[in-house]
């Protein structure tokens, strides 16, 4: 029995590989709300000087608050990066705890089958560590992590909270080594925790299919408690602030705040530096917009929201006297606001409600209430009670303008969704539209030139954006050409080192023609040898001519 | 005829001025060009950064067994594409440069492409 044992508890891995694991430096038991330090080493023989290593974090169990390198070697070079809301999901063939062969086989990029690749997933983080030293051996401790320890909602609490997914290590000659962990997913016994003093989870719903650069944590939460309110005539008042502090990656924020028997106002607000705001109004919003609030009738549609809260959305500029006298109107004039947006024009901020002024401008109401625009206006209010204490706040959120919800928070109240004939729904669903195509954008030097093309093969758009980055130590911007047919509108806006390029149908009826539409040409300020890294792609968006949004993947 | 040494002295000089006169003044040079310790290559083909690590920019080393047009793609940790050159190099070694400066912090992935084939891959950090 004893020698079964022994050879139940050999490590599972050969002489001579490196061991990685974690362990909580504070031991048990816990308290939700306290924080706990998780130290990650490694155990070697090998004269490894690189070292990098990824971890996936479960965020209803864990809010990440800072990372500290512990490694004692000198000259270290040391990175840490974060992602937010991205799940690994390994390669089965290859064992879950053969960490560098997952990381092989995802640096050999994917091969669409959705293996040994981060996926999106708004429950996970994931951690990046990376290491080199001039020349010593890396051992022993390695990063300490900090984390505060919530409420957890899975339904095993605790478990699995910290794992490892990938792992890499070089000795100075470049060669690779096998990596193996004897604790490879950390959990913490549920027995060990205890509620304390609970905290009450607020929790921001996020978009059905988040758009580029979605990101919670670039928003705020605000609680203040209510002295009273008058709900027939939509008025209230409320104590200063008890709370105003940024959500976490998960889109949470946990507050002890919160009395029972109090009723407070809970606001969910967008930071006005938040950097994916230039992506929430898009084409993809424009041309819904010019087809359901110019164009009725246009294709024998005439109309298309799947929500009302969408035509609440639309309605950007609100500086008109026709406004001023007969209350929200959504005409031209909010569809050419939202167009001129894209295009980088200067706008009246004083009399449009759209992401770019000195506020972002935002619907929010608790889920169950969230999007209805008729029954139920009242604020997002939220009674505390001792029933309610573990039930998360969840608060829908919309910012003005992403009439696709790019950015914003799909509504699922009953009643919020408009039905047409006879109770079907509505033909939109352009928020939930899985068209994806493929297009290939590439720069190269030609005679002296930067110059990148566009090709495009997929029919049937009416609209492309990109917003491009291009780095201006090294390149002038020169022009830009298109050839997209002759009955959509072009536009190519510079805006300091940013492009944004492409097209939009105002008629619901031309289309973009296919093959080259694009061209940008810029001057290197150097002799350059090529230009790999000279522009970057930050934002693609296109839209059909049914205002469905269409992914494109840049081949 | 009597050979005299002053004879086979003056043979000698005019066959050397005839073997120099003969010989094509068109030389044709090996083209190799340095590579440094940090960029060789040992495979026929591929990619390899001087540095993991990186701000501004890193020196690249694309390594081509045949020649044409190739492509070099950054992707970001989703897999997505974030920059894409094609470019016509030379067989052998090409000492090129990744300009970084304007990618965001974060860890990113370099690969070498001939159509539709992987020559060569590697990765970087974004400090």
């Amino acid at each position: 029995m004893k020698k079964l044992l022994f050879l139940l508890f050999v490590p599972l891995f050969s002489f001579g590989q490196i061991t990685i694991d974690q362990t909580i430096v504070e031991p048990a038991p816990y308290v939700i709300g306290d924080t706990i330090t998780i130290r990650t080493s490694i155990d070697t023989t090998s004269p490894i000087v690189f070292f990098t290593f990824d971890t996936e974090i479960t965020n209803s169990a864990l809010q990440w608050i800072g990372s500290e390198p512990v490694a004692t070697n000198t000259n270290l070079t040391y990175t840490e990066d974060h992602y937010s809301n991205y799940r690994w999901s390994q390669n089965p063939t290859i064992g879950v705890g053969d960490l560098d062969g997952q990381y092989e086989d995802w640096k050999f990029g994917p091969k669409n089958d959705g293996e040994a690749q981060y996926l999106s997933n708004t429950e996970y983080n994931v951690h990046r560590y990376a290491f080199l030293t001039a020349g010593e051996t890396l051992n022993g401790a390695l990063v300490e992590e900090k984390f505060i320890l919530l409420n957890d909602t899975q339904n095993i609490p605790y478990r699995y909270i910290h794992k490892f997914t990938v792992a890499n290590a070089k000795d100075s000659d470049d060669v690779t080594y096998d990596i193996g962990s004897q604790v490879l997913f950390l959990s913490i016994d549920e027995a060990d925790v205890s509620t304390g003093n609970p905290l009450r989870q607020i929790k921001l719903v996020p978009p059905t299919n988040p758009g580029p650069g979605y990101d919670p944590t670039n928003y705020t939460v605000y609680i203040a408690e209510i002295i009273s309110k008058d709900e027939q005539n939509y008025t209230w008042q409320s104590s200063p602030k008890v709370d105003n502090e940024p959500l976490d990656a998960n889109g949470s924020y946990y507050t002890d705040k919160m009395e029972n028997g109090k009723e407070y106002e809970v606001w969910i607000r967008t930071n006005e530096q938040a950097p994916f705001l230039d992506q929430v109004v898009t084409v993809s919003d424009v041309y819904l917009a010019f087809k359901n609030v110019m164009g009725k009738g246009i294709n024998n549609e005439e109309w298309n929201w799947d929500y009302g809260i969408q035509e609440i959305l639309a309605d950007v500029y609100y500086g008109q006297t026709q406004e001023e006298q007969n209350g929200p109107v959504i005409n031209e004039y909010d569809v050419y606001t939202m167009f001129a947006h894209i295009l980088g024009e200067p706008l009246d901020y004083e009399n449009i409600a759209i992401a770019g002024g000195d506020f972002v401008p935002t619907w929010n109401n608790m889920m169950d209430r969230y999007g209805l625009t008729s029954t139920d206006p009242l604020p997002p209010f939220f009674l505390a009670t001792a029933e309610n204490t573990n039930e998360i706040i969840e608060i829908g959120s919309a910012i003005w303008g992403d009439v696709d919800f790019s950015h914003s928070t799909t509504p699922i109240a009953p009643g919020a969704e408009l039905k047409f004939n006879f109770g079907s729904p509505a033909k939109g669903r352009a928020m939930e539209s899985k068209i994806v195509t493929d297009i290939d954008v590439a720069t190269t030097l030609q005679d002296g030139k930067v110059v990148m093309d566009f090709s495009l093969t997929k029919e049937d758009l009416a609209g492309i954006q990109f917003n491009l980055k291009y780095d201006t130590s090294k390149l002038t911007f020169d022009s830009a050409t298109f050839d997209t047919g002759n009955e959509v509108f072009n536009f190519a806006t510079p805006k300091q080192d940013k492009i944004i390029i492409g097209s939009l149908d105002r008629k619901g009826t031309a289309r973009i023609k296919t093959g080259t539409p694009y061209r940008l040409i810029f001057t290197p300020k150097q002799t350059l040898q090529n230009t790999a890294g000279l522009v970057t792609f930050e934002l693609t968006d296109a839209v059909n001519g049914n205002a469905k949004r269409v992914q494109l993947n840049i081949q | 005829m009597k050979i005299t040494k002053f004879r086979i002295f003056n043979l000698f000089a005019m066959l050397l001025v005839l073997a120099t006169k003969c010989t094509s003044d068109h030389y044709e040079f090996e083209d190799v060009s340095f590579v440094p310790q940090s960029l060789k290559i040992e495979q026929v083909e591929g990619l390899k950064l001087a540095s993991m690590f990186v701000q501004n920019e890193v020196a690249m080393n694309v390594k081509l067994s045949s020649g044409g047009e190739h492509r070099v793609k950054i992707y970001g940790i989703d897999d997505k594409l974030i920059s894409q050159e094609k470019l016509t190099a030379n067989l052998g070694d090409n000492v090129l440069t990744v300009y970084t400066k304007i990618l965001p912090k974060g860890s990113y992935r370099i690969e070498l492409y001939k159509n539709e084939n992987r020559l060569g891959v590697s990765t970087f950090f974004k400090n």
